[in-house]
C-alpha cells in the first residue's frame, strides 16, 4: 500500500511456507537450463512453450523466458498463414501474460510482453480495458496498468475527453490516487497540443483544474498526490511555452576595444558595458555569447545573424558551440570572432575602422529545445560597437573616457526604448496569469488559516509569491520593493526550513536563488559614474547554490568563499571568469569542480579549506559524463606509469592554471594525489598550506 | 389436529419469533442448549415481520394492533393470539403489543392525475404487490452488532443485504448529501472548502478516538465524553448545518439535542460525547468494512422479516425445535417453591424447561385466587401474572410514530434504496422532532420495478404530535393529489400512492422472575444496538456463563445466497 513504511514480517517464513519456497526454487532450476538451451537452439516445439509458459507463471521476472516467448511468436507466426490460426496463437499469449499477472500484478516484463502482443494488432481492445479495470481494482495506483492503459487508449483512439472522465471518477473514488492526476496531466497536455483556440480556453481549463485540486488538499493536506498536480498546474500557468533568450555578452549597447597583445596570437579585450562596467583579458578572439531559459539546440549560422556595419570578412561563417557537457544541448552558447594578427602583432583588418555588430537571434525554426518547443518571444538583438586600438596607451585612454561620456548620455535613451518594448509584452502576457495566481494565493492563505503547520501549503504559498512577483515585475517599480518581497520569501523559506526538517537542503537551495536576485537587483541600480568592476562579491553570502548566470556573464572575478556549494554546476556560463574563490564550501571531491573545465579564461582556483579527498565520489549528486571508454583509459594509463586517479585527469587535463590552493583539504595529505595534479598540470603554482609553496 | 411435541423438556423455551426472541434462540441453541421456539402465528418475526400490504391495512384498523394470523390461510381470516391468562378468563383485548393506529383509513390516491377512477382502484395494494415492514425504517450497520452476529453465528447465507445507497439531510427545501467518508467530503460541492477541512479532521478526531487504547483523544478529556456531544461540536467550530449532519445524520440522535425547554431532564434525550463518538466511529467504520457496499447501512431484501428467519434458521440448524401456529395457554409453577417450570400448550400439552424466555406481547396475569391443581403431576397450573408486569417507561417520550408509502418515482433519480434525515425545526411546521425515511424500491425485492416503499418514522411523546411531524415530512418528500400542499414543482416530486401511519407505544420489558426473560419491542432507534444490547442483558441474566454468540462451526456450508457484499475475485477474462 502506499504512505505505508515497508515492514519485514517478524520471523518470515514459516516451516509450512518455507517448504514451498523451496520447492518453487527447486522447479525453477529445473526449468531455467532448458529453457536458455531451448533459446540458444532456437527451438519453437510446443513442450518448449509449454515449459516457458510454466516458468514464467513462476517467475514471471525472468525477462530472458519472455524474450524467448517474443521470438517462438514471432516464428510461430511466421508458419501459420491462416488467419484464425494467427489470432489463436495470439490469444494463448495474452492468457499467458494474463496467468503472468495474476502471480504479479506489477511485473514489468508481463506488461510488456503484452503490449508487444497488442501492437501486432491481431487481437481485440475492449478486453484490455476490461482486464485494467480489473487490475485498477486490485491498486488504484499500480502505474503499469496506467500506462498500459495509455497506450490501450492511444491504440484505440478513445477520445481525450472520456479519458478525462475517467481520471475524474477514479478521483471522485479516491483522491489520494497519484496516478489518475498524472494522468489527467498527461492527457490536459495533449489537449492543449491539438486545440487551436488558444489561451482562453487554456485559462479556462486550468480554473476548473484549480478548483477541482482544491477540493482535494482542503479535505486532506497531508495527502501529496494533490500538491503534485498543483505544482504542474501552476507550471502550466507560469512557465513560458519555450525557451527565450535571457542574456548576452557583450550586453546590449556595449563598446568593445581591441587590440594586440603582448602574447603572440592573442588579442587584448576591454569592454565596456551600460552601467559603466569595465571588463578587460586577454583571449584568442572576441567571445560572443547566448544564454538561454532552458537547454536549446539548433543556435547556428542561419539562427543567428551576426552581421555589421559596414560588412565585415571576420564575422561571416561563425562557429557556435554549446557550453557544456553535451554537444547538442545547452544553455549557453558561445562562439569567437577571430581577427588574423600579422606578424609584426598589428591587426591585420580589411580595414582599420571601427565598426557596430548586430547580434540578430532569429524567432525561424531551429532554435528548440529538448521537448521540442522552439524558442518564444521577439526576436532579440544586441548591438555591440567594435573599436580598433592602438598600442598607445595613451589613445587607449582618452577612446575609453570618450566612451563613457557618450555612454552616459545614452543610457536613459536606451533603457526606455526597452523596458518600454518590454513592459508592453509583459502586461499582455500577465494578465490571465496574474488573475489567477491572485485567487489561488487567496485560497492558500485561507488554508494556512486553519492548517498553520502545513508544509506543503507553504511551500506552495512561495511558489505563487514567486510566480506572481516574476509576472508582475515592471522597471517602474521601486527596487526597494522588489527588494522588500524577496526578502519577505527568504523570510517564509527559513521558516519552512524549521517546519520541514528533512527538505531543509531544498529549501536552502531555493534561499540561495533568492538571495542572487537581490545581488542582481543592487547590481542594476545605477549608481554614480565610476568605473565598477568585473569582480562579484557574493562572500558569506548563505548560498548553497549558483544561479542567475544569465546576469553573470561578465564576472571575470568571483568571490564565493565561506558559502556552502556543493558543486559548481552551472559555472560553465561564466565564460569570462579568470580568478574563483570557492575557499571554505562544501566540495567534497574533485568531480564537483568538472565543470570549471570548460572555462578557457581561468587562471587562478582557489579551492582551499573544503574537503576534497575526505569522501568517496559523490556520483549522486553531481553526476559528470566520464568518459571511460576503452580508449580514454588506454590514454590515461599511457600517460603515467602508475595508475592515475581518474578525476583528476579530467578534470584538470585541459585546464590552464596558474595558481591552485589547495589548503586545508585532506588530500593534500596523499602522496599519489598530488603527485598526480603535478604531472597534470606541470605549469602551476600548488598551494598546500598557507604560507609554503610546493612545486 | 394437534400432535404431541416429544420431547417435553428442554432447556428453554422461547415465545415468540420476533428478532430478539431468535437471536437469543439461535444463540441458546448455539451454545449446546436445547430449545423450543413456538410462536402462535403462522409467520416468523412477530411485530418485526412485513406483511403484505392488505395485511398492513387490517392490522392497522383494527383496533389494538393484532397481529394478522395465520397469514397463509386462503380466507386471510384475523385472529387474535390468545394471552395467556386463566382459562376461564377472558382475553385482555388490550394486548400490549403496543400498536395503536392512528390513520383508520388509507389514504387513497388516484394512480393518474386527474381521472376519475372509482375509490378503490388502487386501494390498498394487493397482495403480490410487495410487503412493508411493521417496524420500519431499521438499518444495520455493516461493523455493528447485528451484522456481526450473523457473521459469528454463521448465519449470513440465509440472508440477503442490500446496502443503502446514498443518505441525505433535509435542508432548505432540498435533500442535500451527507458526507461522511473522505471521498464523500472531497465530492461534496455545497461544502465550502475550509468546511470541508474543519469536517474532516473531525473525522479525524473521532477516528483516532475509537482507536485509542484508552478511549481519550487529545484534545478531549475524561470528563468531556460525559458532556452533551452537541457542546463538543459546538467548541469545534463546526458551522450549524454541519453540526445537523453530524448529529441527526450520522450520530443518529432520535430527539433534538438543542432545545432546552421541557425535554431538559429528559435524560435519555441528550445524546453524551462518549456515545456520540461512538456511533460516528462504528458509522466510519462501517463505511469502509465491505467494498461492495456504497455505505454503512445494509438493509435485509426481500423484506425486514427476512432477518428474523435466518436467526430461527440458525436456531434450527443448531438443533432448535420450531413450532408456528402454537398457542401457549398458561404458564406452570411448581407448587412449592413458586418458581417457573414450563408452559401449557393451548391444546393441553404441559411442556417443562430450565428457563422462559417471551416476547413483548406477552402478559402474565397475576395469581388469581383460583388455580386449579393438577393432582397427578403435582404441580400448579396458575396463571401468573405480575402487576405492572408490563409497566410503561418512566420516560415521557415512549411513542413511535410510523408512516408507510408507496410512491411512483424515486426521490433521486438513479438511486434506488436511500435515507433522508430531518433534523429539528427543518420542516416548515418548525417541528422540533426528528423524522427519519427510508425508501426502498425494486432492488430490494419488495415492490414491483417503479414503484418505491417509503418507511419513516418519529420518536414523540404524543400521537398528534408523532403525526403532525410525519404528515409534514410526506409533504415535503411527495406531491400528493388529495392534499393542496404547497405548490412547489410538483414534476420533480414523486407522487404519492397510498400511506399508512400508525403509533406505537413503547413498553419496557419487565425482568422481575429468575427464570424467566422478556425481550424488548421494536424501537424508533434507526439501527439495531440497543435491541442487540437487550438481548444480550437478557441472554447473561439466564446464562451468566455462557458465551453470547458463540462462533459456530457449521459442517456442511449450505451456500444458497451469498451475502451481496462478497469481494469479487479477479476472474479470467
Amino acid at each position: 500500500m502506499h504512505g505505508r513504511p515497508r515492514q519485514r514480517a517478524a520471523g518470515e517464513t514459516s516451516g509450512a511456507e518455507n517448504d514451498k519456497e523451496l520447492s518453487k526454487v527447486a522447479e525453477l532450476q529445473e526449468l531455467i537450463p532448458s529453457i536458455l538451451h531451448n533459446h540458444r537452439t532456437c527451438c519453437y516445439t510446443k513442450e518448449a512453450l509449454m515449459q516457458n509458459a510454466k516458468l514464467l507463471e513462476l517467475n514471471p521476472e525472468f525477462y530472458t523466458a519472455w524474450n524467448f516467448q517474443k521470438r517462438a511468436v514471432q516464428h510461430l507466426l511466421l508458419s501459420e498463414t491462416d488467419e484464425e490460426a494467427h489470432k489463436r496463437i495470439v490469444k494463448e499469449e495474452l492468457d499467458l501474460v494474463y496467468r503472468a499477472l495474476k502471480v504479479n500484478h506489477k511485473s514489468y516484463g508481463a506488461w510488456h510482453h503484452r503490449k508487444w502482443v497488442i501492437a501486432l494488432g491481431l487481437s481485440p481492445l475492449d478486453s484490455e480495458f476490461t482486464l485494467l479495470s480489473k487490475v485498477l481494482k486490485l491498486d488504484a495506483r499500480n502505474f503499469h496498468s496506467w500506462d498500459y492503459r495509455r497506450f490501450a487508449v492511444r491504440m484505440k483512439g478513445v477520445p481525450i475527453n472520456e479519458e478525462l472522465q475517467f481520471t475524474t471518477e477514479k478521483i471522485n473514488e479516491n483522491f489520494s490516487n497519484y496516478s489518475a492526476w498524472h494522468n489527467r496531466s498527461a492527457l490536459l497536455s495533449e489537449l492543449y497540443r491539438n486545440e487551436t483556440g488558444g489561451k482562453e480556453i487554456v485559462q479556462g481549463r486550468l480554473e476548473e483544474e484549480f478548483d477541482l485540486v482544491k477540493n482535494s488538499f482542503f479535505t486532506d493536506p497531508n495527502d501529496q498526490s494533490a500538491w503534485f498536480y498543483y505544482s504542474w498546474l501552476l507550471g502550466q500557468v507560469v512557465a513560458p511555452v519555450g525557451p527565450e533568450l535571457n542574456g548576452t555578452w557583450p550586453p546590449h549597447t556595449s563598446e568593445l576595444v581591441i587590440e594586440c597583445s603582448e602574447e603572440p596570437t592573442h588579442l587584448s579585450i576591454t569592454c565596456t558595458c551600460p552601467l559603466q562596467r569595465v571588463t578587460s583579458f586577454v583571449s584568442s578572439g572576441v567571445p560572443l555569447l547566448l544564454s538561454f531559459t532552458e537547454a536549446v539546440t539548433g543556435v547556428n549560422n542561419e539562427t543567428v545573424t551576426v552581421h555589421s556595419e559596414p560588412e565585415v570578412r571576420e564575422l561571416s561563417k561563425l562557429s557556435w558551440r554549446p557550453v557544456g557537457f553535451s554537444q547538442e544541448f545547452s544553455q549557453t552558447w558561445a562562439t569567437e570572432v577571430r581577427f588574423q594578427i600579422k606578424d609584426d602583432k598589428s591587426l591585420l583588418l580589411s580595414e582599420l575602422t571601427n565598426f557596430t555588430v548586430d547580434i540578430v537571434v532569429a524567432v525561424v525554426p531551429g532554435i528548440v529545445s529538448p521537448g521540442g518547443q522552439p524558442m518564444q518571444g521577439p526576436v532579440k538583438c544586441s548591438k555591440v560597437s567594435f573599436h580598433f586600438g592602438t598600442t598607445d596607451n595613451a589613445a587607449k585612454k582618452t577612446i575609453g573616457e570618450e566612451l563613457m561620456a557618450k555612454q552616459l548620455g545614452a543610457i536613459g535613451l536606451v533603457e526606455e526604448e526597452t523596458s518600454k518594448g518590454e513592459n508592453q509584452t509583459q502586461i499582455k502576457a500577465g494578465a490571465w496569469q496574474v488573475k489567477i495566481l491572485e485567487t489561488e494565493i487567496e485560497s492558500i492563505l485561507e488554508l494556512l488559516k486553519i492548517e498553520p503547520d502545513s508544509k506543503w501549503a507553504q511551500l506552495t504559498l512561495i511558489r505563487l509569491l514567486t510566480a506572481r512577483e516574476s509576472f508582475s515585475r515592471s522597471r517602474s517599480e521601486r527596487p526597494a520593493d522588489e527588494v522588500e518581497k524577496l526578502q519577505k520569501l527568504q523570510g517564509l523559506l527559513r521558516e519552512l526550513t524549521h517546519i520541514d526538517l528533512p527538505h531543509s537542503e531544498y529549501y536552502q537551495h531555493e534561499q540561495s536563488l533568492l538571495i542572487l536576485r537581490e545581488v542582481v537587483l543592487d547590481l542594476e541600480r545605477p549608481t554614480e559614474p565610476q568605473h565598477l568592476s568585473s569582480l562579484l562579491n557574493l562572500r558569506s553570502s548563505s548560498l548553497y547554490t549558483l544561479g542567475c548566470f544569465e546576469h553573470f556573464l561578465w564576472v571575470q572575478h568571483l568571490d564565493l568563499s565561506n558559502n556552502h556549494l556543493r558543486s559548481t554546476h552551472g559555472f560553465e556560463a561564466l565564460q569570462l571568469l579568470e580568478n574563483l574563490n570557492i575557499s571554505h564550501n562544501q566540495i567534497l571531491s574533485f568531480t564537483a569542480l568538472a565543470p570549471l573545465a570548460l572555462l578557457p579564461l581561468l587562471r587562478i582556483l582557489n579551492i582551499s579549506f573544503n574537503e576534497i579527498g575526505a569522501h568517496p565520489i559523490d556520483t549522486c549528486r553531481v553526476l559528470i559524463p566520464s568518459n571511460l571508454s576503452n580508449h580514454f583509459m588506454s590514454q590515461v594509463l599511457a600517460g603515467n606509469k602508475e595508475v592515475n586517479p581518474w578525476e583528476v585527469q579530467l578534470v584538470f587535463q585541459n585546464m590552464n592554471l596558474t595558481d591552485l590552493d589547495l589548503t586545508g583539504n585532506p588530500v593534500v595529505n596523499s602522496s599519489k594525489f598530488m603527485k598526480a595534479l603535478t604531472a597534470v598540470l606541470p605549469s602551476t603554482t600548488l598551494h598546500t598550506n598557507e604560507s609554503s609553496e610546493c612545486k | 389436529m394437534e400432535e404431541r411435541i416429544e420431547p417435553s423438556t428442554y432447556d428453554v423455551i422461547v415465545l415468540g419469533t420476533g428478532l430478539p426472541e431468535s437471536v437469543l434462540a439461535a444463540s441458546i441453541a448455539a451454545c449446546g442448549k436445547s430449545v423450543l421456539h413456538l410462536d402462535c402465528t403462522g409467520f416468523y418475526g412477530a411485530h418485526w415481520t412485513s406483511l403484505s400490504f392488505p395485511q398492513i391495512s387490517s392490522f392497522a384498523s383494527s383496533s389494538n394492533g393484532h397481529l394478522p394470523c395465520p397469514e397463509y390461510f386462503p380466507h386471510h381470516q384475523i385472529l387474535s393470539p390468545r394471552m395467556p391468562s386463566a382459562p376461564d378468563d377472558s382475553v385482555d383485548s388490550d394486548g400490549n403489543s403496543g400498536f395503536q393506529q392512528v390513520h383508520g383509513l388509507a389514504q387513497q390516491q388516484h394512480p393518474d392525475g386527474g381521472s376519475v377512477a372509482d375509490p378503490g382502484s388502487f386501494s390498498p395494494p394487493n397482495r403480490s404487490f410487495g410487503n412493508g415492514a411493521l417496524a420500519g425504517p431499521k438499518l444495520a450497520f455493516c461493523a455493528g452488532p447485528l451484522i456481526d452476529s450473523l457473521l459469528r453465528l454463521q448465519a449470513e447465507h440465509h440472508v440477503k443485504f442490500t446496502a443503502v445507497e446514498s443518505s441525505y439531510i433535509w435542508r432548505d427545501h432540498v435533500l442535500a448529501a451527507v458526507p461522511a467518508s473522505r471521498a464523500e467530503i472531497f465530492q461534496d460541492r455545497s461544502l465550502s472548502l475550509p468546511d470541508k477541512r474543519f469536517l474532516m479532521r473531525f473525522f479525524k478526531l473521532v477516528t483516532d478516538y475509537a482507536e485509542s487504547p484508552n478511549g481519550t483523544v487529545a484534545e478531549l478529556s475524561t470528563s468531556d465524553l460525559e458532556r452533551p456531544f452537541v457542546e463538543i461540536l459546538q467548541r469545534q467550530n463546526l458551522p450549524p448545518y454541519i453540526r445537523d449532519i453530524i448529529l441527526y445524520a450520522i450520530a443518529l440522535a432520535d430527539q433534538d439535542q438543542e432545545q432546552d425547554q421541557e425535554q431538559a431532564s429528559d435524560a435519555r434525550r441528550v445524546l453524551r460525547a462518549k456515545e456520540g463518538f461512538a456511533t460516528l466511529a462504528l458509522y466510519l467504520a462501517s463505511g469502509s468494512r465491505f467494498p461492495t457496499a456504497p455505505g454503512p447501512f445494509l438493509y435485509p431484501m426481500y423484506g425486514q422479516g427476512d432477518l428474523t428467519q435466518a436467526f430461527c434458521r440458525c436456531a434450527a440448524v443448531c438443533g432448535a425445535l420450531q413450532i408456528l401456529r402454537m398457542q401457549v395457554s398458561g404458564f406452570l409453577i411448581d407448587k412449592e417453591t413458586k418458581e417457573y417450570k414450563g408452559i401449557e400448550t393451548a391444546s393441553g400439552q404441559h411442556l417443562y424447561s430450565g428457563k422462559l424466555i417471551t416476547g413483548p406481547s406477552f402478559c402474565l396475569r397475576s395469581v388469581s385466587s383460583t388455580s386449579t391443581e393438577d393432582r397427578d403431576n403435582g404441580e400448579e397450573t396458575a396463571h401468573h401474572s405480575f402487576s405492572e408486569s408490563t409497566s410503561t417507561t418512566t420516560d415521557s417520550v415512549n411513542k413511535v410514530a410510523r408512516c408507510i408509502c408507496i410512491t411512483d418515482q424515486s426521490l433521486q433519480p438513479g438511486v434506488s434504496t436511500l435515507l433522508v434525515i430531518f433534523p429539528p425545526r427543518c420542516l416548515h411546521i418548525r417541528t422540533a422532532l426528528v423524522v427519519r425515511a427510508l425508501q426502498l424500491g425494486s432492488r430490494s425485492e419488495i415492490c414491483p420495478d417503479g414503484k418505491y416503499v417509503v418507511q419513516l418514522s418519529t420518536v414523540c411523546s404524543n400521537s398528534t404530535a408523532g403525526d403532525e411531524a410525519l404528515q409534514a415530512a410526506v409533504d415535503a418528500l411527495f406531491h400528493s393529489e388529495s392534499r393542496e400542499s404547497q405548490v412547489t414543482d410538483t414534476n420533480s416530486k414523486p407522487k404519492l400512492l397510498w400511506s399508512l401511519c400508525y403509533v406505537q407505544t413503547m413498553t419496557t420489558p419487565w425482568a422481575n422472575w429468575g427464570d424467566v426473560g422478556m425481550c424488548c419491542m421494536p424501537d424508533g432507534t434507526l439501527d439495531y444496538r440497543t435491541i442487540m444490547a437487550q438481548t444480550e442483558t437478557v441472554f447473561h441474566k439466564l446464562f451468566p456463563e455462557q458465551e453470547f454468540l458463540p462462533r459456530v462451526v457449521v459442517a456442511a456450508n449450505n451456500v444458497e445466497d451469498g451475502e451481496a457484499d462478497d469481494v469479487d475475485g479477479v476472474n479470467s477474462v
